[in-house]
């Protein structure tokens, strides 16, 4: 998203990040839930006046620096690189001034983790987590200065242990072995993925929405202890003002020994129409392309973030 | 007339169809760029509390981006 590039990118506010412990969050549950560190934020979060209009409801959107301790630092809502910096430098300034005692919790903030309760602690560490980057597809015409032109968001698309075994064969494999996708993992990953989230969050399409929903692959070839093997398929998902098509392609490397896959991916490419209340399409509905791109995670704390549908995951 | 109207609706769906052969290309113009992933480069923590646990540890103030939807999930 925007705020992720116009800001976090610049080279004054990544030097004055390193004095911060640096972190980032989902906002609602911070406003709404009464888990310890909801109810930390809560605390502090206003005090530089409320960075999105009034009213208790009013999202808290922006960026806060406090002390571990809990007391205020600053506090902005902006895409001005120049800005964050002022708020950084000041709030600094307001920690290095602080008696040193003040700064800190008189407790270990670790015995409060048991406390906390969120998606992101049902990270599947031994099933597989895919990164979902959306964008529209071709979209040259458009002015090249226009945020919207380029936009680009990313989601998250797990598997447990058990549904990663299930999408490969129980079979030994041969180098004909062709098999389809468990139906079940394909339609809740695809309806919760392929949205037209690329300028903002949107909702996902309900299981009745499906229209399409398949997934074939078959093997392309088996070399040392490791079965590669292709993927296509295709989705079309359709709701009241809006619609998402696309074929799908992709490629696995299933490594036999260590029960995992040493790559996944899913590439689809097709149309959107239509847009829904919060996804800033505006005017933008004619039918347009759109491509989606399924990989692999990385190990950062920023790749564990959960599916933004995670709830209709029905983990337990 | 009829040609320029199937022109445009040509450009208007041109990059859909996904094939053996634009599967890379495609992917890439999908993908982040560098550019777009120099955020990373922040040493980032992905949850307030976890930011909180580093600060109290390493003395240093915290800083919270805090967004509708993850900041660096679905936002």
């Amino acid at each position: 998203m925007i705020a992720r590039r116009s800001v976090w990118t610049d080279k004054q506010v990544v030097a004055l990040a390193k004095d911060f412990a640096c972190c980032a969050d989902e906002v609602w549950r911070l406003q709404n839930v009464q888990d310890p560190d909801c109810v930390f934020f809560r605390q502090w979060c206003d005090e530089g006046g409320q960075l999105n209009g009034d009213g208790e409801q009013t999202t808290r959107q922006g960026t806060y620096c406090c002390t571990p301790s809990g007391k205020f630092l600053g506090s902005c809502n902006s895409r001005d690189p120049m800005v964050m910096a002022t708020m950084l430098r000041s709030a600094l300034a307001k920690w290095k001034a602080m008696d040193k005692k003040a700064r800190l919790l008189d407790y270990d903030p670790e015995t409060k983790v048991k406390d906390i309760n969120r998606s992101e602690s049902k990270y599947p560490k031994d099933g597989m987590a895919l990164k979902v980057h959306s964008r529209d597809l071709n979209r040259e015409g458009l002015n090249p200065s226009d945020w919207r032109t380029h936009a680009l968001n990313l989601d998250f698309c797990w598997f447990t242990k058990d549904e990663m075994l299930r999408l490969i064969p129980k079979e030994s494999f041969t180098k004909d072995t062709a098999w389809e996708l468990p139906a079940d993992l394909v339609r809740r990953s695809l309806r919760l993925s392929v949205k037209d989230n690329v300028r903002g969050q949107t909702a996902a399409y309900a299981d009745n929405q499906i229209e399409k929903a398949a997934i074939k692959c078959k093997v392309d070839k088996i070399k040392k202890g490791v079965v590669y093997f292709a993927m296509e398929g295709e989705v079309k998902l359709t709701a009241e003002g809006r619609s998402i098509e696309g074929k799908l392609r992709g490629k696995g490397a299933w490594n036999v020994g260590k029960s995992r896959f040493d790559e996944f991916e899913w590439v689809i490419a097709g149309a959107r129409t239509g847009r829904t209340q919060y996804n800033a399409r505006e005017d933008d509905t004619g039918r347009a392309g759109i491509g989606f791109v399924f990989t692999l995670t990385g190990d950062k704390a920023v790749d564990r973030i959960a599916p933004a549908e995670f709830g209709s995951y029905g983990w337990r | 007339m009829a040609l320029l109207v199937l022109a445009f609706v040509g450009l208007a769906v041109r990059g859909q169809e996904l094939t053996e052969r634009n599967y890379d290309d495609i992917k890439k113009e999908v993908l982040p760029t560098a550019a777009e992933e120099e955020w990373r480069k922040i040493d980032w923590h992905a949850t307030l509390w976890d930011g909180v646990i580093t600060g109290q540890a390493d003395e240093k103030p915290i800083m919270l981006f805090a967004m509708n939807g993850h900041p660096f999930g679905c936002t």
